[in-house]
């Protein structure tokens, strides 16, 4: 993007090239408006930037690609169906007009749609003044208020205009922001309808809007942008302010970014706020002031206000809310469902639905099971919420209430940086749970810190990486899911932060069989080892959680930061518990993460083949010559190819005979150096755990299961992993000494 | 050979048709000698056993399988072999396995035919 003159576009807050967090979908989305076709749906939380996004989108095509015309529209204001569909067209003209006469200023001008026709380019001008006279709705001949297929029909008859367009030569990519309050104000079936049609006549398109509501709401391809991550949100915390000529110091944009949790509009309201009143931000006190100063009625709370908004503007009905959002914060309940809400609410069950719904989409609640709950954590919308109710429903002293609350936000904002600073710091037991499913077999010396500590406490990782390869592998299970365990449990929040205990559902599987297997993991902070006293505190801990979960096969797995004692690493196993150190688990992450050099990525002098064969009759004696070429070629001794040869044809055969594979074929691949030959073979189809045993049980059919037992007693290692749809067999043959 | 990341891989390859079990002129009208193709796999195993039992109904008190065009046997073809000494069994037959060489030889050793059957291994 070029760095040079000023320029007159759509996005004005940040002129900065860089846009923090939000690249990667950038580029996405000018690639998609520039060769897509059809719709794509832009999910969006609330204040993450997706207007920002589209409007640098704009920019981007407008001033840099300029291979298309881009046309932005939001969906924001109120009015009619008429107006709507008038502005639009208006929109898809004078945007139209400036691209295609270069002058960026039109798009802020503010023109008359006759002065656009006027100074629209001759060959385009009579095309545009077809478009204003056939889409525009002030020729519509549909009588007044005549319902949703009314509506529609003005809407359609307007956006229709941009496939016209594009019929006649114009590539036009219309950037559609705001859809939600599309949908809000004019129906969920003229939205729907609307954008099918759009999506139809091929009119390439990005709709934004609230991400729940869109997920929900539409069948469009999709791509998301979710709130920035704190590292983010704390970069454009600094750019923002400083465009407010605020130069904050670490800590104060730190808890600027963690108070608001990400959200862009937010935090540029605060800033805009304190500009305005000439507010100090130099150290926690002042900021939080302001803090409170927005949430209680600056432009943050106008922000939030217009949010709610998006859910209900009917004061009863907003007050419901503020009632809910104190009593769910402020007693035991922690979720109401919709039949309590209608019996102590009195609004009808059709009504209540509605409004959990958008709550839910403008993510003041989380809708859960027909559950509405207070979204963990803190927020700003919260703030707001418990701000109005204390005021506007319990009618406490503004100035009161005002101080208590500055007061108490001060007292938190330490304790605020420090949750996220051991958030940042800690292990991520989630997601290392998860890259369990990146290998399925690991060495031993990384989880168990009895064999770790014997043999590398100490030791540099270099040279952990390089001697754990000799070292024995164990298996692990394979983790499809995990959570943290106060998900699932919540009184182990009693004990552990959310990040510091988790929970993964997995499962195991061999050729004969399959179970399930969960492991709870929880990370102990300790600057010694662990006594034998401690480890069963928090295996009993663990152990309550698995049996309140009714939890049927779990292993506990519990990383402390120096490891254990031996007396508490042998009263874990006797519990069928595992203990690791903090540094084994960050060992074990990159390991898992491939970090590690795997040898056969290094066999400087080895080969590494791969083919394809299909399942016809005696293919298998095909790969068992390559076998032998390359086996002989390295030397390996008769005896030692005539095995793997066997094994192979052996996994060739079970292949071909049991997968019912749709595309009949055998995926081979050979690594071989002079110390080991490995022979992997995968297909698709039927994987073998799932083959059903001999239905006759005959010997003879018994017989037929020696393929795997040959393989097994040929190879010196074999290891059988299921894919998502096939099964792939690992084998390989150690050289043998000739001394 | 080159390395190939994927496709179809051409080479040439002795061929290993798929002989018919062919049946030696024996000096013992109860002695039938089949030999074993040089690939034993299913095909071959069934025409096997399909010889072995016409021979054990002729009457044949000993079949011998003759393994010395044999190179290559896989566990189907095992299994199938297993039928043949079942069925020399029922019908009071001896049978032997001849001229298996020491991979085959290892292969049978390991699915335990080595127990119901004479082995006489190759000599080279």
């Amino acid at each position: 993007m070029s760095t040079g003159a000023r320029k007159e576009g759509l996005s004005r807050c940040y002129r900065d090239n860089h846009f923090i967090g939000r690249e990667a979908v950038l580029s996405a989305a000018i690639g998609y408006l520039t060769t897509g076709s059809g719709g794509l749906a832009l999910l969006a939380a609330p204040g993450s930037g997706a207007s920002e996004l589209l409007f640098r989108s704009f920019d981007r095509l407008f001033f840099v690609e300029k291979t298309v015309i881009p046309v932005y529209f939001s969906f924001a204001g109120t009015g009619s169906a008429e107006q709507l569909a008038a502005r639009f067209i208006k929109s898809l003209i004078t945007q139209s007009v400036a691209y295609l006469i270069s002058d960026p200023k039109l798009l802020r001008a503010g023109i008359s749609i006759e002065e656009a026709l006027k100074i629209a380019p001759a060959k385009e001008a009579a095309l545009f003044r077809g478009l204003w006279r056939f889409h525009s709705p002030k020729f519509s001949t549909v009588d007044g208020d005549a319902g949703e297929l009314a509506t529609l029909e003005v809407l359609s008859r307007s956006f229709d205009a941009a496939a016209r367009a594009n019929a006649a030569g114009l590539k036009i990519s219309l950037l559609l922001d705001d859809v939600h309050l599309f949908a809000r104000n004019h129906g969920q079936t003229v939205f729907e309808s609307l954008f099918d049609s759009l999506n139809r006549n091929g009119v390439r398109f990005i709709a934004a809007g609230y991400r729940r509501f869109l997920y929900n709401a539409s069948e469009l391809p999709a791509t998301a942008i979710a709130p920035l991550d704190f590292t983010d949100s704390a970069k454009a915390t600094s750019v923002i302010s400083n465009r407010f000529g605020y130069n904050l110091s670490d800590e104060v944009r730190d808890l600027v970014a963690e108070q608001f949790q990400g959200d862009l509009r937010l935090i540029e309201a605060f800033f805009r706020g304190a500009n305005e009143l000439g507010k100090s931000l130099s150290d926690f006190k002042n900021t939080q002031f302001h803090y409170v100063e927005e949430i209680f009625g600056g432009r943050c709370a106008k922000v939030i206000d217009r949010r709610l908004n998006y859910a209900s503007s009917d004061p009863e009905e907003v007050r419901m809310v503020l009632e809910i959002a104190s009593q769910l914060s402020e007693s035991d309940l922690n979720a109401l469902t919709v039949e309590s809400a209608v019996e102590r609410f009195g609004f009808g069950r059709k009504r209540t639905e509605k409004l959990f719904s958008r709550l839910n989409e403008s993510e003041f609640f989380v809708t859960d099971a027909g559950k509405l709950r207070l979204p963990a954590g803190h927020s700003p919308q919260k703030d707001r919420l418990f701000a109005r109710y204390r005021l506007e429903v319990s009618g406490e002293n503004r100035a009161l209430l005002l101080g208590k609350t500055v007061l108490r936000k001060i007292d938190e904002a330490p304790g605020l940086l420090a949750a996220r600073y051991k958030a940042i710091h800690s292990l991520n037991l989630c997601g290392l749970l998860e890259d369990f499913s990146l290998r399925r077999e690991v060495p031993e010396a990384l989880i168990d810190y009895c064999r770790f500590a014997a043999e590398f406490k100490g030791a540099p990782d270099d040279e952990i990486i390089r001697e754990t390869r000799n070292e024995p592998f164990i298996s692990l299970p394979t983790i499809v899911f995990s959570t943290a365990t106060q998900d699932i449990y919540p009184p182990i929040a009693r004990s552990l932060a959310r990040e510091k205990c988790a929970v993964g559902f997995g499962f195991r599987s061999n050729p004969e069989t399959r179970s399930d297997e969960i492991w709870i993991a929880a990370e102990i902070n300790s600057k010694t080892e662990i006594d034998r006293e401690h480890a069963e505190f928090w295996c009993d801990r663990l152990e309550m959680a698995a049996l309140m979960c009714d939890l049927p096969e779990y292993r506990i797995w519990l990383v402390a930061t120096e490891g254990f004692t031996p007396d508490a690493l042998a009263a874990m196993k006797a519990r069928g518990a595992v203990g690791s150190s903090r540094r084994q688990a960050e060992l074990l992450r990159r390991f898992l993460r491939g970090e590690f050099v795997q040898p056969e990525a290094r066999a400087d002098t080895g080969e590494h083949v791969e083919i394809t064969i299909p399942m016809d009759e005696n293919a298998e004696l095909i790969a068992a010559g390559i076998v032998e070429e390359l086996a002989k070629k390295h030397n390996y001794d008769p005896k030692s190819i005539n095995q793997i040869k066997t094994a192979l044809i052996e996994a060739f055969i079970n292949a071909a005979e049991h997968s019912l594979s749709p595309d009949r074929k055998i995926y081979q691949r050979f690594d071989v150096d002079d110390r080991k030959f490995t022979v992997t073979i995968s297909n698709r189809g039927i994987r073998l755990a799932d083959v059903s045993p001999a239905a006759n049980g005959s010997e003879r059919a018994k017989r037929r299961g020696w393929g795997l037992e040959l393989m097994r007693r040929l190879m010196d290692e074999v290891r059988i992993e299921e894919t998502d749809d096939g099964t792939r067999i690992r084998m390989t043959k150690f050289a043998v000494n000739p001394d | 050979m080159s390395n190939s990341s994927e496709g179809l891989w051409q080479t040439s390859v002795e061929p290993f048709a798929n002989k018919q079990p062919e049946e030696a002129a024996s000096g013992s009208e109860r002695q039938a000698v089949i030999f074993a193709g040089d690939y034993l796999n299913k095909l071959a195993g069934e025409s096997l056993e399909r010889e072995c039992r016409r021979r054990l109904s002729e009457g044949a008190q000993e079949i011998i399988v003759n393994f010395s065009r044999t190179e290559i046997v896989n566990s189907i073809g095992i299994s199938i072999l297993t039928g043949v000494i079942d069925a020399a069994a029922g019908a009071g037959a001896r049978v032997i396995f001849s001229d298996v060489n020491e991979h085959t030889a290892e292969l049978f050793e390991m699915l335990g035919l080595s127990r119901h059957v004479e082995l006489k291994q190759r000599t080279n």
